[in-house]
């Protein structure tokens, strides 16, 4: 079958959507050791005033954390759906079904990436910064608008491996 | 216009269509249409990032993580050896262990799902070994990972908490009476059944007291995070972001310590996490767009003055809802389901009259849904936990496993029935611990 052989060998674009992932999991637990820090030098013993900044970077790795596991999601179309009224259907129309929302998802995402970008740009042109730390605020909304674009290709990519694989 | 968007959004949705998708695109066209192009492209020019970049929000990925690495952590088998020194010698005891196994490790991981996949590694072999029944112990198996959520922390319940603005703290605490209940309820559960069929869990040698003092021992991990975590949240010490971090951290660092999290398995629970997290973020995303299209049409709040004005008695309302509630999980996964369902259903029971504060019913109807998700979780014809039991049990028919399941389902309903008749159950905990 299609999917063992890709299970033995991922394709150089599965390899980055991986990366991206673990990425998004590295942020995810270097935000719990910065949390960590922050409420142990606020606890009595160390009695300081935390980490600067700590809720922004808690808010943007949030962000940013999501945005790199949503391609991932896609790729191994990890994402709900209902199929207890299809079950009867045959699997060859269930994969074609399945492959036509995954270029919906694409356009939907696109126009995400678009208008993400859009507000990225916006906010560069205002020089619009966080409060504490004062990180321009379109960097994260313009990573965000760049993942949102690798989604769409994530799922393009399903809805050609649905279309694909043999009957 | 509303009732439009939901049928088509229904019929979508029965057509394959991933569910966070359907509510995006049904909730953008309604948007457009009452709205105009503009404003909602300016609209999720912000909000995709918007929703996100959210404080709060970080503890379902965190909480998520905290789960994955718990499940590699090797502490679930240790609490399940501690709970079978203790009880398995009686008729069903085994059975008893995994519960009581499943209360603790309910409280360092807050997914049904996790708890699930853990047990049915860590516990169900040993069930096999010693002659329980196949079904009976895949049921129980089933039916102890909804201990994930149903002991805080709980996905489920942060989930509720974020899209009705409730507090999360408080929603923990009124979790914890049901939840014991729960457990208490599966444990006299299986032994009824177990006395009305001896021969599916069989009892074992008794464990002399000497014998059990070092299985015990082997609980203090477990049960040191779930102080330092629930606790914490409990006392006000941390907000649930710093909990579920310090969680998460704890959690890695004794998974490293016990070598039981090997590189592969970090990268492992990583991805685990990215999917969960990914899955549950893309319903959120697609609420938050299909909720904007439903205020636009100010239905929510319409069916809630028509419902309160309707002369229906409170209670009434509220027992039509929940059984909505557990039909509708028949066909559609629960999360989803409460996303979906929450716009509409909550502003009707909060401005209801049950005679005490709404703040009060807000808490007490999150834990009414949630043993509602608990349910839904094992019974059939969809029941996500027994998927997970039948996936890594392969021997095992679904039947059957349903089969072992349905008693339990019957005690949760009537602990469904308790709680709706006592609120006090859910929220004598908050106002203790205020």
């Amino acid at each position: 079958m299609a999917r063992d052989r890709e299970e033995a060998a991922p394709s150089a674009f599965e390899r980055v959507v991986q990366s991206v992932a673990l990425l998004g999991g590295v942020l995810l637990i270097t935000l719990s050791v910065t949390v960590v820090i922050s409420v142990t030098l606020r606890s009595d013993l160390v009695g300081s005033a935390g980490v600067p900044g700590d809720f922004e970077l808690v808010q943007m790795a949030t962000a940013l954390a999501a945005f790199c596991f949503l391609p991932w999601c896609q790729l191994r179309r990890g994402n709900i759906f209902v199929d207890t009224f299809t079950l009867k259907l045959p699997e060859r129309w269930q994969r074609r079904i399945d492959a036509g929302w995954d270029l919906v998802y694409a356009l939907v995402m696109v126009l995400i990436a678009w208008r993400l970008a859009v507000g990225a740009r916006a906010a560069f042109a205002t020089g619009e910064n966080t409060m504490v730390l004062q990180i321009p605020s379109y960097l994260p909304i313009g990573a965000c608008a760049g993942l949102a674009a690798l989604v769409a290709a994530c799922a393009v990519v399903s809805a050609v491996r649905l279309a694909r694989a043999p009957a | 216009m509303a009732v439009t968007g939901f049928s088509v959004m229904l019929a979508l949705m029965a057509l394959r269509l991933p569910i966070g998708l359907a509510m995006m695109l049904v909730g953008g066209v309604g948007y457009i249409q009452l709205n105009g192009l503009d404003p909602f492209l300016n609209y999720i020019r912000t909000t995709p990032y918007q929703i996100f970049a959210n404080y709060t929000l970080s503890v379902i990925p965190l909480f998520v993580l905290m789960g994955a690495f718990a499940e590699r952590s090797g502490l679930a088998g240790d609490l399940f050896k501690a709970a079978s020194a203790v009880v398995g010698h009686r008729r069903g005891g085994l059975g008893m262990a995994v519960i009581g196994a499943c209360t603790g490790f309910g409280a360092i991981c807050g997914s049904a799902v996790a708890t699930t996949a853990t047990f049915s590694r860590a516990a169900l072999p040993e069930l096999r070994r010693y002659r329980y029944d196949p079904g009976f112990s895949c049921g129980v198996i089933a039916v102890g990972g909804t201990l994930g959520i149903l002991i805080p922390p709980s996905v489920i319940l942060v989930v509720y908490a974020i899209s009705t603005e409730q507090n999360i703290a408080k929603l923990f605490k009124a979790a914890l009476i049901p939840g014991l209940l729960a457990a208490a309820f599966y444990c006299v559960t299986i032994a009824l059944m177990t006395r009305r069929h001896p021969e599916w869990g069989p009892a074992q040698p008794r464990v002399a007291w000497a014998d059990r003092v070092r299985p015990l021992l082997g609980v203090i991990p477990a049960l040191l995070v779930a102080v330092i975590v629930v606790g914490g949240i409990y006392g006000g010490v941390f907000t649930p972001t710093e909990g579920a971090s310090v969680g998460a951290f704890v959690m890695l660092v004794i998974g490293l310590v016990r070598r039981t999290l090997t590189p592969t398995a970090v990268r492992q629970a990583i991805l685990q996490t990215a999917e969960t997290s990914a899955m549950i973020f893309a319903i959120l995303l697609g609420a938050e767009v299909f909720n904007a299209f439903l205020a636009l049409t100010q239905v929510p709040t319409a069916a809630a003055e028509m419902i309160a004005a309707s002369g229906f008695a409170p209670y009434t309302v509220l027992i039509g809802l929940l059984l909505f509630y557990i039909v509708l999980g028949g066909v559609m996964d629960e999360l989803a389901m409460i996303l979906l369902t929450l716009p509409v259903f909550f502003p009707i029971v909060t401005a209801l009259d049950f005679g005490m504060p709404a703040d009060d019913v807000a808490i007490w109807f999150g834990i009414l849904v949630l043993i509602v998700v608990g349910i839904g979780m094992t019974c059939p014809p969809i029941g996500l936990n027994v998927f997970v039991v039948a996936s890594l049990a392969r021997d095992v028919p679904v039947t059957r496993i349903y089969r072992g399941v349905l008693p339990f389902v019957a005690a949760d309903v009537v602990r469904l029935g308790l709680v709706v008749a006592f609120p006090a159950l859910s929220l004598y905990l908050v106002k203790l611990l205020d």
